[in-house]
C-alpha cells in the first residue's frame, strides 16, 4: 500500500491564501484592520496581548501556537513575554511567513516553526507550559 | 502540556441553541470549520481540560471583519492585481456573509481559557 503524501485541497487553498498575505498589499491590509501586518485571521493585537495574559507566560516557558499560519498571535506573545515558542501549521507558505516574522521580531534563537498535524502532534505529554490556537480553518 | 499549563484559544462557531434549519445557515455563512457538535468549551472540557474563562468576542469580531472588507475594498485595484478578480470576490463574500451571520445571531466568536489541572 502506498502512502499519498500530497497536501489535501484544503491545504493547497490555504498555501494560496498565505501567498496572498505575504505580500505586500496582504500585509497592508493586515496593518490596517488588525493593527500589525504580523497578523492573520481575526485576533487584533489588542486581543493578542489580552492572550498574552490569560496564559501568563513568560521568560523560560514554552508555548505551542497550534494553527499557527504566519505565526500570529504566537510570535507576538514570545515578543512580549520573552517565552519560547514552537509554531505548527500544514501549509509551507503560511510557515515560510512564519519564519520570517520570528526573523524580523529577532526570535530566532527561542522560536520555531514545524510542518504538523494538529491532529499528530510530534511531542511528547508535558512539553508545553500553555498553549494558544486562533482562528485555525478560518 | 504540562499540568497547570494553560490553553486559549479563539475560534468562530455557530451561536448556542439554533434550530437544525438555522445551524444549516450558520455553516453556509461561516468559515469552512464552522459546525461542530458543541460549543468549543464544552469540547475543551471534553478534552479533559478546566475551563477557566469563556468570553463573547462577536461584538469584536463584528467591527474587525467589517473593517477587513473596508480596507479591501479601498485598495480594491491592487489586490484584484495580487488576488485576481476571482479571489478577491470570493474573500469579499466571505466577509459578508460572516458579518450576514453574525447580524443574524447565526455566528458568534469566543475565547475560551482553559488550564490542564
Amino acid at each position: 500500500m502506498t502512502q499519498d503524501n500530497r497536501p489535501s485541497a484544503s491545504t493547497r487553498s490555504f498555501e494560496e491564501k498565505y501567498v496572498r498575505f505575504r505580500s505586500p498589499e496582504g500585509r497592508a491590509v493586515a496593518r490596517a484592520a488588525l493593527g500589525t501586518d504580523l497578523a492573520n485571521g481575526y485576533t487584533t493585537k489588542d486581543q493578542a496581548a489580552a492572550l498574552a495574559g490569560h496564559l501568563g507566560v513568560g521568560t523560560g516557558d514554552r508555548l505551542l501556537d497550534l494553527g499557527a499560519g504566519r505565526g500570529w498571535p504566537g510570535s507576538f506573545i514570545a515578543e512580549t513575554t520573552g517565552c519560547g515558542l514552537v509554531c505548527t501549521d500544514l501549509p509551507m507558505e503560511a510557515l515560510l511567513s512564519a519564519q520570517e516574522n520570528i526573523g524580523a521580531l529577532e526570535l530566532d534563537a527561542s522560536a520555531t516553526v514545524l510542518v504538523a498535524d494538529g491532529r499528530m502532534l510530534p511531542f511528547g505529554d508535558g512539553v508545553f507550559d500553555a498553549v494558544c490556537h486562533a482562528d485555525v480553518l478560518c | 502540556m504540562k499540568p497547570g499549563g494553560r490553553l486559549a484559544l479563539l475560534t468562530i462557531e455557530t451561536a448556542p441553541d439554533l434550530s437544525q434549519r438555522d445551524q444549516t445557515q450558520a455553516a453556509s455563512l461561516g468559515p469552512s470549520a464552522v459546525g461542530a457538535d458543541a460549543p468549543a468549551h464544552e469540547l475543551v472540557r471534553r478534552a479533559g481540560l478546566q475551563v477557566r474563562h469563556v468570553e463573547d468576542l462577536t461584538a469584536a469580531f463584528a467591527t474587525t471583519c467589517a473593517a477587513i472588507w473596508e480596507v479591501r475594498r479601498s485598495a480594491e485595484r491592487e489586490l484584484r492585481a495580487v488576488e485576481g478578480d476571482e479571489v478577491y470576490d470570493i474573500e469579499q463574500a466571505k466577509k459578508e456573509h460572516m458579518l450576514e451571520g453574525i447580524r443574524l445571531g447565526l455566528l458568534r466568536r469566543s475565547l475560551v481559557v482553559a488550564e490542564r489541572v
